[in-house]
């Protein structure tokens, strides 16, 4: 065999393989699991190693090289001051933090089990609105299907993969999750489902239900994973038939042949800025 | 074998590093780090050395990412077979060449996802403005690695010469 012949077969070999392993997976839920478990259990502590490197780094320039702007800076928040004294007199601040609080409370006594904090440590080379890495794994007590929170309650996700120190968490955005979520108001459910983006679709609720703009989507607990009641994000167009793509909200309408809405949910939480989360750990059943 | 470890912990760092600092500072997530690796060691390698360090470094993107495992590895083999042989029929010596070289195979790989995406009816495809995004950041990347990575090492290995010198006169 000739030396091109021999580079050709092992192009073609190659891809084959790769072809097949694709094809093999396209029909199911868990992706070799085990592979991504290996190399991510592999990479774990390099990662924390790199995400605390790169957060000294981040922490030595905020505080010694970024002070060169100090005096703008200065006068910035001197003025930011004033203002969030004017804030604090009136009870806005104070209603927002009664609310945040009572969905904290609400999630607490709904949620089975504890919480482990825990940091993002990496986010997905691929598609930043598919997942991301969290700095604790099984050796905390995280188990594969816990939900993700932020620490201002909204929900983020939950984790799909498990290695000792390390787990990843899917995102809510990406576009094979799938929540049971409801309406906070009419109480009608559906399946909130991720576009690969910034924003949800909220699924199968029927044309014959009320639906507001701005309205409040939570999860509804019937999908087993989520405990219900998380705050998930809000109603930011309703309608029936395609959804165009920038165009601003428009009011709710109504087609009488439709079976289901079109219904476009921004989540609560901004995907890109999460640095903190809660994982809910589910109890062992005894 | 030993080169082949080399290479395997190598693309494992790019990888870990780009996860970590796509989180830290998300406008890097643009920048296909394992590609520029991928890119750089194939035009200076044999055809299938290349083709070999292109599938690891699909492979570690796909183990580092969510999805279906082999799409990178795929895309990116095809991209390092397709480099290799540019380089064989064109000379690609300097930092911007290479920069633009492999700043366009960023482009091919996302093509090829795309495409494949398609094929297999799966979610997750990018916009194509992703795509050219994704392209001129590698290239950059690229550019900055090439021209400022040698001065470093250069630099760096005058400092020690230096420091002998230096210490030899005394």
């Amino acid at each position: 065999m000739t030396r091109t012949a021999r580079s050709a077969a092992l192009v073609f070999g190659l891809l084959a393989f790769f072809f097949l392993l694709m094809s093999y997976q396209v029909n199911r839920t868990r992706t070799l699991a085990t592979v991504r478990s290996a190399v991510t259990g592999a990479v774990s502590p390099f990662q924390r190693l790199a995400s605390s490197a790169v957060g000294g780094v981040r922490a030595a320039w905020s505080r010694y090289v970024a002070l060169l702007g100090s005096a703008d800076e200065f006068e910035r928040l001197r003025r930011e001051n004033v203002q969030l004294q004017r804030q604090l007199a009136s009870t806005a601040a104070a209603r927002h933090e009664n609310r945040r609080l009572r969905a904290l409370l609400r999630i607490t006594k709904t949620a089975p089990g504890s919480w482990t904090a825990a940091r993002v440590v990496g986010r997905d080379l691929a598609h930043r609105y598919q997942s991301l890495q969290l700095d604790r794994g099984s050796a905390d007590g995280i188990s594969v299907d816990d939900a993700v929170i932020s620490p201002e309650g909204g929900l983020v996700g939950r984790v799909i993969q498990v290695s000792r120190w390390t787990c990843a968490v899917q995102l809510l955005t990406d576009a094979l999750s799938g929540v049971g979520a409801r309406l906070s108001e009419s109480r009608a459910s559906g399946l909130l489902a991720g576009a690969d983006g910034p924003s949800l679709e909220l699924r199968f609720i029927q044309t014959l239900d009320d639906v507001t703009v701005g309205e409040i989507v939570e999860t509804s607990g019937e999908d087993g994973i989520y405990p219900p009641g998380i705050p998930i994000g809000e109603v930011t167009r309703a309608g029936v038939g395609p959804a165009l793509p920038g165009t601003p909200p428009v009011p709710l309408w109504r087609d009488e042949t439709a079976l289901f809405m079109q219904i476009e949910v921004q989540p609560r939480v901004d995907m890109m800025r999460l640095e903190d989360v809660l994982v809910l750990r589910h109890e062992p059943e005894s | 074998m030993r080169s082949v470890f080399q290479i395997v912990v190598l693309m494992l760092v790019v990888g870990t590093f780009q996860t970590t600092l796509t989180q830290m500072v998300p406008p890097l997530g643009l920048v296909d780090g394992l590609m520029v690796a991928a890119g750089l060691l194939a035009l200076r390698r044999t055809f299938a050395a290349s083709v070999v360090i292109g599938a690891l470094a699909g492979f570690v993107q796909d183990s580092l990412s969510g999805g279906i495992v082999g799409l990178h590895a795929f895309a990116k083999t095809v991209v390092a077979a397709l480099i290799t042989s540019l380089g064989n029929v064109i000379v690609v010596r300097g930092p911007l060449a290479e920069a633009i070289v492999i700043g366009a195979a960023a482009m091919i790989e996302s093509m090829i996802i795309r495409s494949l995406l398609d094929f297999f009816a799966w979610p997750g495809m990018e916009p194509l403005a992703t795509v050219a995004a994704r392209g001129g950041a590698t290239a950059m990347a690229c550019g900055v690695i090439t021209v400022g990575g040698p001065r470093l090492v250069v630099g760096w290995h005058g400092r020690r010469k230096r420091s002998r010198l230096s210490l030899r006169r005394r």
